[in-house]
């Protein structure tokens, strides 16, 4: 199971309203699930808990079968740095490193990962092929500078960063809402083939109605965190 | 890529503010190595005004100040010492040799020393350097008169020119303009006080002095040159007279004998000690100075710091995307002090450079224009320990961005600039 949830409840002050309320949520290894859910309805308090920058108050959170709450702060941020890619509605890329070395920037702190993307034919011919079926010729675009990309560059760039050393799971926030109408779909065909290629499970985070089409399974905040949105409280 | 790699790119992108902060770290480091071995020189030129010499004799009075007039011919001598004394004293069968030095004249803003020609033989310098002649050779007619090199060069005399000794330390009120002194001998550069006397024989010092005694009355006229070269002129007084021994180990009993000179009040100093003495009284302006050079390398790390803390803020971006990739807020602050490390390495690097790279410029000129001879170019082991030092200090200071951006990251998460 990639994400499976019970009984999650989150505050930002110890006391205060809940953030998150969450009774349960249970994401299959390999699926490409949508969260959607307006502002304010806890979108940004699951990513945190998701990737595990945060730990909800009470209730268990097990990301790829690891229980969250039993890793301190360094060794849930290795587990994020080992096991997922989080990609970002824009600004994703280190405006002095070049393209590949963007894509490589996630094998810095992680040795799993680069055991992983040495074992799949070395890192930088995985960066390489990454950026390729996302449709950035390497030899094109890999010795460039981030600035001088596009949006939809960019954000494809932050993909393929995402996905080097194969991680288990992928999670993007708002990854398209900067992008036009054409290139969303492009952006989210390109990102859903190239996980399902890799085997990692896509988590997207997104308030754009355009993107339902793409997602088998759909989860809407409003619903599944709806004790902590009408204000009940957490028994 | 790595942490290192990463910091030097993330600099390297910041290149304006970045040389900047490095070129204050150079400046101060400059300053502080330079400063401390100015000192280093400065104490070692001071220390080698004089050696060889076991003990100086003068007038009673404070030791220093005998110091200062008989070596550094800086003031004067309360009273003078009779030759009666000095050749009792030179005779004694513990003393190798005697230096007399009689003061009191001046020429042109120069001290004249009357002296014989032991001065020349004698005198030494800069662990035991004697004196060399540049040009000409020591006095040895009447009026000749030996000049140090600062003199010559400033007053642009060479061998053969005439000049006028002043009676007293100028003012020009007394010239002996009627006496035929010229310059016979100048002295190759010492880097000492040596360079800026004229030395001339006692006689002549006599000579100079007769027409104003009783032996202008005795004569019953002016006398002339040639004249005053027939007269045996033995002089009465001098200023004071450095001593050598035959063995350091009467050193103290002789210091007592002459101490406890039954025919006028004497003091023998031994050198050594009045210079410690003496130094002791300047090393407050010199912790002053070191003082002043460690403030502004602190200020160049405190700008260092303010720099890096500035620079927080438009990086909130750049530690969030680390933080997706894996980076815990201990590597975010490993960054800034790799940074902070960095920076101050290279300015430090670049300060030792500097400091090397002026010293070897300058030193030949430095000896030449002020007589203070730049012992060593290349750093020394402490230099390198001050360097090191500078780069931990540089790294310490980098801890205060550190851990604010540490803190920062840890608050942002992931989510920053939505």
């Amino acid at each position: 199971m990639a994400v499976r949830i019970d009984n999650l409840a989150f505050r930002w002050s110890p006391g205060g309203p809940a953030v998150l309320d969450i009774p349960e949520l249970e994401i299959a290894d390999g699926a490409q699930v949508l969260i959607t859910g307006p502002s304010g309805s806890g979108k940004t308090s699951l990513l945190n808990i998701l990737s595990g920058i945060t730990l909800p108050n009470s209730g268990n959170v097990e990301i790829l079968n690891t229980d969250m709450r039993t890793l301190s702060a360094a060794a849930r941020d290795a587990f994020r740095a080992d096991h997922i890619g989080v990609i970002f509605q824009m600004f994703n890329l280190i405006p002095y490193l070049s393209v590949t070395e963007n894509v490589m920037l996630a094998c810095t702190f992680s040795a799993a990962r680069r055991d992983r993307a040495a074992g799949a034919g070395g890192i930088t011919e995985q960066a390489h092929r990454l950026l390729t079926s996302l449709g950035l010729a390497p030899d094109t675009f890999g010795s460039r500078r981030v600035d001088a990309l596009s949006i939809g560059q960019q954000q494809r760039v932050a993909a393929a960063r995402a996905l080097i050393g194969n991680p288990g799971l992928v999670i993007a926030d708002e990854p398209t809402s900067a992008l036009d109408a054409a290139n969303r779909q492009s952006f989210i065909d390109l990102v859903s083939n190239a996980c399902r290629d890799c085997g990692a499970t896509l988590i997207v985070v997104s308030h754009d109605e355009a993107l339902f089409p793409f997602f088998d399974h759909r989860i809407d905040m409003t619903s599944l965190n709806a004790r902590a949105l009408s204000g009940e409280p957490i028994s | 890529m790595n942490l290192g790699t990463l910091s030097i790119r993330s600099l390297l992108s910041r290149r304006w503010t970045v040389i900047l902060t490095i070129f204050s770290i150079a400046v101060s480091v400059l300053l502080v190595l330079g400063v401390d071995r100015l000192r280093h020189d400065a104490r070692s030129s001071f220390a080698n005004t004089v050696s060889g010499t076991d003990l100086i004799v003068g007038a009673r009075t404070g030791s220093v100040q005998l110091l200062l007039y008989s070596v550094f011919r800086i003031g004067n001598a309360t009273s003078n010492i009779s030759w009666k004394s000095h050749a009792d004293f030179a005779a004694d069968r513990r003393v190798a040799w005697t230096i007399p030095l009689a003061l009191g004249d001046s020429h042109r803003g120069y001290r004249v020393l009357g002296t014989t020609s032991s001065y020349f033989e004698h005198y030494r310098y800069a662990d035991g350097r004697r004196l060399g002649m540049a040009d000409g050779k020591p006095f040895d007619d009447l009026f000749d008169v030996v000049v140090g090199a600062e003199v010559a060069d400033a007053l642009g005399y060479t061998v053969g020119s005439d000049l006028v000794i002043e009676h007293g330390l100028g003012g020009g009120i007394n010239k002996h303009d009627n006496l035929p002194f010229a310059v016979s001998g100048i002295l190759a550069r010492t880097g000492t006080p040596v360079d800026r006397t004229i030395h001339v024989s006692l006689a002549a010092l006599e000579a100079i002095h007769i027409d104003f005694g009783p032996a202008k009355r005795a004569a019953g006229r002016e006398l002339d040159a040639d004249g005053l070269r027939t007269l045996e002129l033995k002089p009465r007084s001098i200023t004071a007279y450095m001593v050598g021994l035959k063995s350091k180990t009467s050193i103290f009993s002789l210091q007592r004998d002459i101490n406890n000179y039954r025919g006028e009040a004497l003091m023998a100093i031994l050198p050594g000690v009045a210079m410690h003495e003496l130094w002791s009284t300047v090393s407050v302006a010199e912790t002053a100075l070191r003082a002043v050079s460690v403030c502004v390398l602190v200020s160049a790390f405190l700008g260092m710091m303010t720099m890096l803390l500035a620079g927080l803020n438009e990086r909130r971006r750049e530690m969030a995307i680390l933080r997706a990739v894996g980076a815990g807020p201990r590597h975010i602050a490993l960054l800034l002090v790799i940074e902070a490390s960095a920076l101050s390495a290279a300015g430090a690097g670049l300060g030792l450079a500097a400091v090397t790279v002026i010293y070897a410029l300058l030193a030949d000129w430095i000896g030449a224009t002020y007589g203070l001879f730049l012992s060593r170019i290349a750093p020394t082991p402490t230099e390198w320990l001050l360097v090191a030092g500078a780069i931990i200090g540089g790294a310490l200071a980098g801890l205060v961005p550190a851990l604010r951006a540490a803190r920062q990251s840890l608050a942002d998460g992931l989510i920053v600039g939505k």
